[in-house]
């Protein structure tokens, strides 16, 4: 698959300038570590940063390394999500996995106590729960049909690296408890080997912070993608992704984030961070020093700027909620 | 970002900003832009005519600002925003919080007449 026609760099000035400013504004900041639980990960360029900005016209503004290749992580539990909703709806998707934020950290080895459910599908437990779902209802072709629809959303073929992949399984020994114990509270499924190798293998997924902003830009334009015109996700699927994104995507810094940002995110210890504002851009950031919270330092920073730039907070001053309400009062 | 206050009689300032009022227009100007509007029961002609970028931070400034003039019994008003700005005030309602004006005369009889309900 070819980088589609309609992707690329179409001269906006206050696009162009804005995107400048916040990129020299954040590149000084050296704050933070690459993560390391993973031994592979360790080996990344840490100074690596990239910011690409995608709109749903199909048009997309990059700065810095935005073609450098990362793996998503934990970017890929948000469509992970939005494709198990798509396979199982989501009577039955909730029914597994909650939609509540934790406040525990990324890889917490903890349930909701209520229910015996993982808190939300975007911390490990959650995802685990996920892959589980996909699955049971794809059976042996779960792994190509998540990259067929990784792909489609990106525009282009999206390779898992070995390297990672290895690494990840490897050394996965939380994440492997964390399997057995949802088989213990009947949220996953025997035999759970096939669950954990499509968790790793999607943690592992390749990616650029253009193919990244491309991917939002799809879940902005309601599951199309713009440069493409391909429909990707499911029209239901994409709103409670984003929901689920926006309340607990950001692991336990989610509650801050709504604060100080105010869309819909998902950040991988990768050092890359989704972002999508509905309906009009989806963003893309890679910087793989991360804080305590396992969030790219410089992302967080990245989208705090753009959030006040070109005002993309949900509760900004200069937003309106409904625009069908509008039309009526 | 620049900032430059003009006194122009009858209790109106014209506070002419000159560049891009983003983040770094903010931190340059916002202070200044805040003692203007929190010490006095002013009225304020905020001036647009050469400020070629209005960022969302921008806009938020301008806001508090009218919000707490208002509250100390004073008025703002914005002057001739190009029209790419001028656009962005219309589109994200903030032309009906804030009264935009295109030329002086008009800007100052507004900012001079008593506030609605008064």
């Amino acid at each position: 698959m070819d980088i589609p026609p309609g992707d690329r760099r179409t001269p906006h000035p206050a696009i162009e300038l804005g995107l400048a400013s916040v990129y020299e504004r954040c590149r000084p900041d050296s704050g933070g570590d690459v993560a390391t639980y993973i031994p592979e990960l360790a080996t990344v360029d840490p100074d690596q940063f990239g910011i690409a900005l995608a709109t749903i016209d199909g048009r997309l503004w990059t700065r810095g390394d935005a073609e450098a290749e990362f793996t998503v992580q934990s970017i890929s539990k948000a469509f992970s999500l939005c494709l198990a909703l798509e396979l199982l709806g989501r009577d039955e998707l909730y029914k597994h996995v909650g939609v509540e934020p934790s406040g525990d950290a990324f890889n917490a080895i903890v349930f909701d106590p209520r229910t015996q459910r993982p808190y939300n599908p975007m911390v490990n437990a959650g995802a685990i729960t996920v892959c589980a779902l996909i699955c049971r209802a794809m059976r042996g072709e779960a792994l190509e049909f998540v990259l067929d629809r990784l792909a489609k959303a990106a525009g282009r073929t999206l390779r898992v690296s070995d390297a990672v992949y290895r690494s990840e399984a490897e050394t996965g020994h939380r994440n492997r408890a964390i399997g057995h114990l949802l088989l213990n509270v009947g949220a996953a499924q025997q035999p759970i080997e096939p669950t954990l190798d499509l968790y790793f293998r999607l943690c592992s997924v390749l990616a650029t912070a253009s193919d990244v902003a491309r991917m939002g830009a799809t879940l902005a334009n309601i599951g199309e993608n713009p440069f493409t015109g391909e429909s990707v996700f499911d029209v239901v699927a994409v709103r409670d992704t984003l929901s689920v994104m926006f309340t607990c995507g950001m692991y336990d810094y989610s509650g801050s984030w709504a604060l100080d940002v105010g869309i819909p995110a998902k950040s991988g210890v990768g050092g890359g961070v989704l972002g999508v504002v509905n309906r009009q851009l989806g963003i893309g950031t890679f910087s793989p020093r991360l804080d305590a919270k396992g969030n790219s330092v410089r992302g967080v920073k990245v989208f705090r700027s753009l959030a006040d730039e070109f005002g993309l907070h949900a509760f900004e001053c200069t937003n309106y909620g409904s625009e069908l309400v509008r039309t009526l009062v | 970002m620049d900032l430059e206050v003009q006194h122009l009689g009858d209790g109106i300032d014209r506070v002419k900003l000159a560049g891009r009022l983003d983040t770094a227009g903010v931190e340059a100007v916002g202070a200044r832009l805040s003692a203007l509007t929190t010490t006095q029961a002013a009225r304020i002609l905020i001036d647009l005519s050469q400020v070629t970028f209005l960022a969302s931070i921008g806009i938020r400034s301008l806001l508090t600002g009218a919000r707490t003039l208002k509250q100390r019994g004073g008025r703002m008003a914005i002057l001739s925003p190009q029209s790419v700005v001028a656009e962005v005030l219309e589109l994200t309602g903030i032309a009906t919080l804030i009264p935009v004006f295109h030329d002086l005369e008009a800007a100052s009889a507004a900012l001079k007449a008593p506030p609605p309900g008064a």
